[in-house]
């Protein structure tokens, strides 16, 4: 059984003006271990799903399980269940006024556990992406690519069993972006854990899932999705001038314009 | 760089010693009557002889009145915020009547209160209280409305409920107009006890001033209003130090 999954699930967002219909009858499943990225236009609602997974927002109708537990817009989701996620944001939104170590601190203190106990995890997470002399100075003080570094690792320091991550890299420039990804890959094979990646960057989706999720717009659907297969071989930066790689981003970058040709007839 | 900054440290002073000159100059050239305006040297001789005797138990009597009417208007403004950020409904409500409050001088009440109180010896800490409450809670208010959706969407996403969001989030966020309030509030609180002096009466340096002003002895009113003036910079001072002290961050 996935680990999660989502089953006739729908979105709109009422304005006084009108209503704007998000997300139509998405089923989607997440197994565990898996990485999965959701590529698509901008406005196909591929963020709104995670934020439906997290219960950021609440969905209209349908429902999505995590770990078997069921819940919708009537049946409110626990913050045990909660606590097996990490969201990842487009931007760090770290908190101005903590130290990246109160940042860091901050899920435990919320899932009531031990800071202590934990110090040593936080030190360890610090030192694997290379920040551990700035765990004192303040979000400002830091560039914006050590903040996303620091934005990722909050979502670990309470072990979650998913991450989620919303364009997590978007706002970077090219050189941070690719290091990230790769270690982004590393935390993932170091873990095993669970990750659902939203982008909007055909090679980034390529180049890092297992599965992709191709959508299209208004309302956003699910149009296809795609297995990614390199065989034996390492994911690396290297990959990307590969053939297969090419047709994989060719045929997803087909499907995402053809979805936006038929849109404009 | 050095220079510079001693430099500006230091022109504030200058042009207040120049004033100080001038004014001094101005009443001895023109044979300025002490009783109208004092020359600055009156002012430094009313403030050393009459000091010990009347201006500094009055200045306490108004020290005490600020002291206990801010630290009990504070809360009061705060929870006023607090409750009223968390209903949008309540904000639009709510919001009017604070500005309405904020902006009448409530010295003027005066005369109405002592139809229920009497002159009761609370009535200058009522004033107070309700001069600076309400100049607090609307900063806070706006502080606590105005929050990225950002800066809440991680809590959510943490599973926090809406108190937990609040005091986390929300109210470290709104620490600089937090500030703004309290310094404000610091401004009007001095304000209010000296004019509540006035109206009612009962010692302190507003009636200080004025008793002093009835029998012309200007210049004890102006060594009284000079010291009024520092403990209203000095309370202000004494916020934006905590301030520097608490958002450490910026």
């Amino acid at each position: 059984m996935a680990y999660i999954s989502l089953e006739h699930v729908n979105k709109k967002f009422v304005t006084r003006r009108s209503t704007i219909y998000a997300l139509k009858d998405i089923n989607m499943h997440f197994n565990k271990g898996e990485f999965v990225s959701i590529v698509g236009p901008s406005g196909c609602g591929k963020s709104t799903i995670i934020r439906l997974i997290d219960d950021i927002i609440k969905p209209s109708s349908g429902t999505i399980t995590v770990d078997g537990f069921t819940y919708n817009n009537t049946r409110p989701i626990t913050k045990d269940q909660i606590r097996k996620m990490g969201f990842i944001f487009q931007v760090p939104n770290l908190y101005p006024w903590l130290t990246i170590r109160e940042n860091l601190e901050l899920p435990l203190k919320i899932y009531h556990e031990d800071i202590e106990k934990n110090t040593p995890h936080i030190e360890f997470l610090l030192d694997y992406v290379g920040l551990k002399e700035y765990a004192d100075s303040y979000p400002s003080e830091i560039s914006g690519g050590m903040s996303q570094r620091i934005g990722v690792i909050r979502g670990m320091v309470h072990n979650p069993d998913v991450f989620m991550m919303d364009e997590p890299f978007g706002a970077l420039d090219e050189d941070t972006r690719e290091t990230l990804n790769i270690e982004l890959l590393k935390i993932w094979k170091d873990t095993g854990m669970t990750i659902i990646f939203i982008t909007h960057n055909v090679e980034e989706a390529v180049l890092l899932s297992q599965r992709v999720y191709i959508m299209s717009s208004h309302p956003g659907q699910v149009k296809t999705e795609m297995n990614i297969d390199f065989g034996g071989r390492e994911r690396t930066l290297d990959l990307i001038t590969e053939p297969d790689f090419q047709q994989y981003c060719t045929d997803i970058e087909n499907l995402i314009g053809n979805i936006s040709l038929s849109e404009i007839k | 760089m050095e220079k510079s900054k001693i430099s500006r440290r230091i022109a504030p002073w200058i042009v207040l010693i120049v004033i100080i000159l001038l004014w001094q100059w101005i009443c001895t050239a023109f044979h300025v009557s002490e009783h109208l305006i004092p020359k600055p040297t009156a002012i430094a001789a009313a403030l050393h002889d009459k000091f010990a005797l009347s201006i500094w138990p009055d200045a306490l009597v108004s020290i005490r009145v600020m002291l206990i009417g801010y630290v009990i208007a504070v809360p009061i403004g705060f929870v006023i915020a607090a409750i009223a950020s968390q209903f949008k409904f309540i904000v639009r409500m709510v919001l009017p009547i604070l500005i309405l409050l904020m902006v009448t001088p409530m010295a003027t009440l005066v005369p109405e209160f002592k139809l229920f109180l009497g002159v009761d010896p609370s009535l200058k800490i009522i004033i107070v209280i309700l001069q600076v409450a309400p100049v607090v809670a609307v900063n806070t208010l706006t502080g606590f409305t105005y929050v990225p959706q950002k800066k809440l969407d991680v809590m959510r996403g943490f599973g926090c409920g809406r108190w937990e969001t609040f005091f986390r989030v929300t109210v470290p966020n709104a620490m600089p107009q937090i500030f703004t309030g309290l310094k404000l509030g610091s401004i009007l609180c001095t304000i209010a006890a000296m004019s509540a002096d006035l109206s009612v009466g009962q010692g302190g340096l507003g009636y200080r001033i004025s008793n002093s002003a009835a029998v012309s002895a200007t210049d004890t009113a102006f060594a009284a209003i000079v010291v009024a003036a520092i403990i209203g910079v000095l309370f202000y001072s004494l916020i934006a130090i905590i301030e520097k002290k608490v958002s450490v961050w910026n």
